[in-house]
């Protein structure tokens, strides 16, 4: 058992959060789980304001105190992506979460910089109509 | 994207603008094309693909439509603007900007009906594997932009078993896998179309 800080990315964020490796599975305090994930545990499963999300395997989630990262993610129906060696793990966002605001209200909104660095966010330019025009140098 | 600020400059007029993304693994990559556009609209850069993963995108150039109050009213679809890029995807540039032009000043309708888009929908929703393939991208990006180049060349391999289709991410890492992207790519779109599936998917209306 040893313990570690890791890099937990998302496309659009990251953080670091301290775990520890036991037989190459990945666990951590289940107090962070409040503090970086903003997930709390109750009686009814995983909640996040609202939202409560019975639990699949409970017995796979939890060890004491800790709660294991793949389960946490498969509970969740969040992608996983791990490269241990450098200490550096990716939850994405759920299929079905993605899906819904595709095609919500409201396109999904986002920030992203230009040549100069300036940070343009979509949403701004609401009003108008716009086309989003997706394209790369390859 | 010249021919998209030919556009902007007759449709801004008319309460429209154009929003440009590049899905490049750096802004180097990507500034002599931004800079020889001459884009009066704002041109940003997409290092983390997070356009791919909130839009479901799995090729360029892809466009969306988005009307005065945000709603995307014509989805993923795709228009190339030079001439053997549109021979490639079947799709006229001359009848696709008119039908910009249409939408833009008439307030014509985007989409043939309301059922092409529900129909669209459903064909298009983001599965569980192509999340997974997603995060195995973003993964590798991030090893690639730590050194770490045989680790990000395993990861973007994963991503490409679990999403064979995605060639925003298979073209996109070439670069980074030490192929080029335009020499290269032949086989690795010859084995995405032996697989029964599309580089390109254009709405037919």
């Amino acid at each position: 058992m040893s313990k570690k800080k890791f890099q937990i990315l998302s496309a659009s964020h990251s953080f670091q959060l301290e775990i520890e490796l036991i037989n190459d599975n990945i666990w951590f305090h289940k107090d962070d789980m409040r503090e970086k994930f903003g997930w709390i545990l109750k009686p009814e499963g995983l909640c996040k304001e609202e939202v409560c999300i019975p639990l699949k395997e409970p017995l796979l989630l939890l060890n004491n105190d800790h709660v294991n990262i793949n389960q946490f993610a498969k509970e969740l129906n969040r992608p996983i992506a791990s490269e241990v060696s450098k200490g550096v793990i990716v939850l994405g966002e759920s299929a079905s979460d993605r899906a819904n605001w595709l095609y919500a209200e409201q396109a999904p909104d986002f920030e992203l910089p230009d040549l100069n660095g300036n940070m343009h966010r979509l949403s701004e330019h609401f009003g108008k109509k716009l086309c989003l025009v997706v394209h790369a140098s390859w | 994207m010249p021919v998209w600020q030919t556009i902007y400059s007759e449709l801004s007029q008319y309460n429209f603008s154009v929003f440009s993304i590049m899905e490049d693994k750096n802004i180097e990559d990507a500034r002599p094309w931004i800079e020889k556009s001459g884009a009066k609209f704002p041109c940003t850069i997409d290092t983390n693909h997070i356009i791919s993963d909130l839009y479901n995108m799995f090729n360029v150039p892809t466009v969306v439509w988005i009307d005065e109050n945000g709603k995307i009213v014509r989805p993923n679809d795709v228009v190339v603007m030079n001439e053997g890029g549109a021979k490639l995807v079947k799709v006229d540039p001359e009848t696709y900007i008119e039908k910009i032009r249409r939408w833009v000043i008439n307030n014509d309708p985007p989409m043939n009906s309301n059922d092409d888009f529900i129909k669209y929908k459903q064909q298009r929703e983001h599965t569980d594997n192509e999340q997974v393939a997603r995060a195995e991208f973003l993964i590798g990006q991030w090893l690639y932009n730590n050194g770490e180049l045989e680790l990000a060349t395993q990861h973007f391999e994963t991503a490409t078993e679990l999403s064979p289709a995605d060639v925003m991410i298979q073209r996109g890492t070439m670069s980074m896998r030490g192929m080029d992207p335009m020499k290269d790519y032949g086989p690795i779109a010859g084995n995405i179309i032996k697989k029964g599936l599309r580089l390109y998917r254009p709405i037919r209306d």
